[in-house]
């Protein structure tokens, strides 16, 4: 590893505390709390973090993607077998799999 | 292992300046590159990764100067293969025993329309505190959706130079080369931009205050485009019209664009047999030489087709709309919608598959369907398949409505996708092991029209390696197959004294074939080959079709022609054993006809994909794993199929 991907790797995005578990996708996540995988097709939402059970790697891929904590997303659509999803993020479009979008924790706006 | 230096690159002179191109996928980096190097690029690999490496001289002020086009990334904080491959490229602190030498700068392309991401990226490269400058592309697109950005105020902000280019412009790629020649005078940011992700947002939000940046509007057009085809019904429709149309062009348009190509060289090699005195001679430059060349361009249709096709797509925006509709499909299997188009590819042909797979943007995606992909029934195997369905099933047998033999020919495509997929599936959850699973995400860019000379650069350069890298493999394999089925050479005395008529073309080839060291190699494999049913005769067969499956017809055919040159295909389904317990009786039962079959679906009999798994991975490892795990799974699944064939009849 070189020396900048170290320090790269030292980033600390602050963590939050809500688990996403098992829990089923149309729910909400303890107190209250919603995902990227609970918007649906345009719904918008703010950033505010990441679960803890996402490895950091992924949450700080996630945050050079632009799903920074204060970011705003826009839920475009859902693929007709309705995963992955389009949001756009950071004037780009970028599509996300459930699977990584239930990790994103947000704020409904 | 450390003599790798520029194994892949152009040979230069010491002390050539080498810059690197550093971008987000999607940034207009292949563009510039082409737009810089022209067709000079040379293809290689990175040593030791699966990971193409693009490297292209041009001038900058007179000198020749190197430009590396860098795998595209979002970030340098690596989680795959080919972004290692970008940190460890930019980053200056440490040698890598010379086989990348670190370059002297390099060039950030800033998406305009994206300019808050690119920032990101840019704030990582600054970092490795080598000499910057910064192309601001898509300026264009920006002011169509009614952005706008002060490229003055952008440099003034981040401290760099920066040049604006848009594509297609001559003038503003001169700027760049110029910029290039004076890399000494690029000026350096005073202060480094942070890295701490809770600084970074307000950092991006100045530099973009200081340069006027106005956002682009959304993409209008590309929504408009987008609620059309990633509409649950037209978008379905359409992708299927589309994947139709695009396998019906490699399938269709190139067939008889190869037929041109068979034709030529077999004209070349009727002329040169005829003036060649000594018929050895004659028969080795016709069929061993002439009919190598003719091997290894036979294919340039195919790939050019399916490169012009693929860069068209992938240019105009919508393969990543495609894997976006095939996505959850593919990672049924493990994999992910990109790899989609790659194994719709290998039903025309494994080998322009195989090179498709680059445009996946993980290593363990690219191996895990670069080991599919020969599974899916390639052209080559129809052929075969016709001659053995024949043998099984009569012509006027019926399935239901439909005609035995065609359900049987369906069945065949049915098991080679179903295999493939299993194959996929497994190799993912083998690579994901050693390397982790690497998140899943895709930018879906905005739909622009795609430049000609990108599409031709991305045609030539696929064409000029196949011929220059798996041409090599496929003559080797085709002069060596010669000289198994035509050594040791026959003399007129030798077929006279066998009680051959030399001139008798069908007896004599036939004579060659049973005395010839093929049949020996035959003979000496028979016990690998025995519980499957087949006998030498099966074998040379086997074994000639490792040149091109469909040569498996013209060895039977030859073999069989002995015994009945008028009918060959009648004489195969009479042909008898000739040796061992089952002697007298036929050769070709159900149960082994079967066996054929599934042999022949699963084994790699085809030298042209092991020399493109070479090319593509950089290492013999692969095309070896392919090989044996497809050898293997094959006899296995023959044999099975043979016992229960053979319970059932």
């Amino acid at each position: 590893m070189t020396p900048l991907a170290a320090r790269l790797q030292e980033r600390r995005i602050h963590a939050f505390s809500v688990r996403v578990g098992h829990a089923p996708s149309d729910e909400p996540l303890p107190g209250g709390q919603r995902s990227l995988a609970h918007l649906r097709p345009h719904e918008s939402a703010r950033v505010v973090g990441y679960s803890p059970e996402l490895p950091a790697s992924h949450a700080r891929r996630l945050f050079d993607l632009g799903f920074a904590p204060g970011a705003d997303v826009y839920a475009v659509r859902r693929a007709p077998l309705l995963d992955p999803s389009i949001y756009r993020v950071a004037d780009g479009q970028v599509a996300l799999r459930r699977s990584l979008a239930r990790h994103v924790l947000v704020d409904l706006s | 292992m450390s003599h790798h230096h520029g194994q892949s690159g152009a040979r230069v002179a010491e002390g050539t300046r080498r810059f690197a191109l550093v971008g987000s996928p999607n940034s207009g980096k292949t563009t510039l590159f082409n737009a810089l190097t022209g067709l000079r690029a040379k293809t290689g690999n990175y040593p030791g990764v699966t990971v193409a490496r693009y490297e292209g001289a041009t001038t900058a002020g007179g000198d020749t100067v190197l430009i590396e086009d860098l795998p595209g990334t979002y970030s340098l904080d690596p989680i795959s293969p080919d972004e290692v491959i970008v940190s460890e490229m930019v980053d200056a602190h440490e040698s890598y025993d010379g086989r990348r030498p670190t370059p002297d700068g390099l060039v950030v392309l800033l998406d305009a329309t994206a300019l808050q991401r690119s920032l990101t990226l840019l704030t990582h490269v600054l970092h490795t505190e080598l000499p910057t400058i910064v192309v601001l592309t898509f300026g264009d697109d920006l002011a169509r959706r009614a952005g706008s950005v002060d490229a003055a105020g952008l440099s003034a902000a981040l401290g760099l130079r920066v040049v604006p280019i848009v594509a297609g412009q001559r003038s503003s790629v001169t700027l760049l080369r110029e910029a290039l020649a004076e890399v000494e005078e690029w000026p350096a940011p005073a202060v480094l931009p942070p890295l701490e992700p809770s600084e970074l947002g307000g950092w991006i939000r100045s530099v973009l205050t200081r340069a006027s940046y106005r956002p682009p509007d959304v993409d209008a057009r590309t929504q408009r485009i987008d609620a059309v085809l990633l509409h649950p019904v037209a978008g379905t429709a359409v992708f299927f019209a589309t994947m139709f149309g695009f396998f019906q062009t490699i399938f269709t348009l190139a067939a008889p664009l190869q037929a041109y190509v068979e034709q030529l060289f077999g004209w070349l090699g009727g002329v040169a047999s005829e003036r060649i005195a000594v018929p050895w001679v004659a028969d080795f430059v016709s069929e061993a030489l002439i009919g190598g060349v003719g091997g290894v361009l036979v294919f340039l249709p195919q790939i050019a087709l399916l490169f012009v096709l693929i860069a068209v797509l992938e240019g105009v925006g919508y393969l990543s709309r495609a894997a976006f509709l095939m996505d959850r499909v593919m990672g049924s299997a493990g994999l992910e919608g990109r790899s989609f188009v790659s194994l719709l590819s290998s039903v025309a042909c494994a080998v322009p598959g195989i090179m498709a797979t680059r445009s996946l943007p993980s290593e363990r995606d690219r191996i895990a369907t670069m080991m599919a992909a020969p599974l899916m029934t390639c052209a080559a195997r129809l052929p075969v398949y016709v001659l053995l369905i024949s043998m099984l099933v009569p012509a006027d047998a019926r399935f239901g409505p439909f005609g035995a033999q065609g359900a049987v020919m369906f069945g065949m495509y049915l098991l080679g996708a179903v295999s493939a997929m299993t194959a996929g599936w497994v190799f993912a959850k083998l690579g994901g092991r050693k390397q982790g699973a690497i998140p899943f995400y895709m930018e879906m860019p905005s739909y622009r029209f795609p430049r000609p000379a990108t599409i031709a650069a991305a045609v030539w350069e696929a064409c000029v390696a196949f011929v220059k890298k798996v041409g090599t493999i496929i003559m080797v394999t085709t002069v060596l197959l010669w000289a198994l089925l035509n050594l040791p050479l026959q003399s007129d005395a030798d077929l006279v004294a066998a009680g051959i008529d030399p001139a008798d073309e069908v007896a004599v080839s036939s004579h060659v074939i049973e005395q010839s060291y093929a049949a020996d190699v035959g003979r000496a494999i028979s016990p690998v080959f025995e519980p499957l049913g087949f006998d030498w005769r099966i074998n040379i067969g086997v074994l000639s079709s490792l040149a091109a499956r469909e040569v498996f017809v013209a060895t039977l055919g030859q073999v069989a022609a002995a015994e009945n040159p008028d009918d060959p295909q009648a004489a195969l389904a009479e042909m008898t054993v000739t040796s061992g317990p089952r002697t007298g009786e036929k050769l070709f039962t159900p149960p082994v006809v079967i066996a054929l079959l599934v042999f022949f679906a699963y084994a790699l009999q085809c030298m042209s994909t092991v020399g493109v798994l070479r090319r593509e991975t950089g290492t013999w490892r692969w095309p070896l794993t392919a090989f044996g795990y497809l050898f293997v799974v094959a006899w296995v699944m023959a044999f099975l199929a043979s016992r229960v064939a053979g319970a059932v009849t």
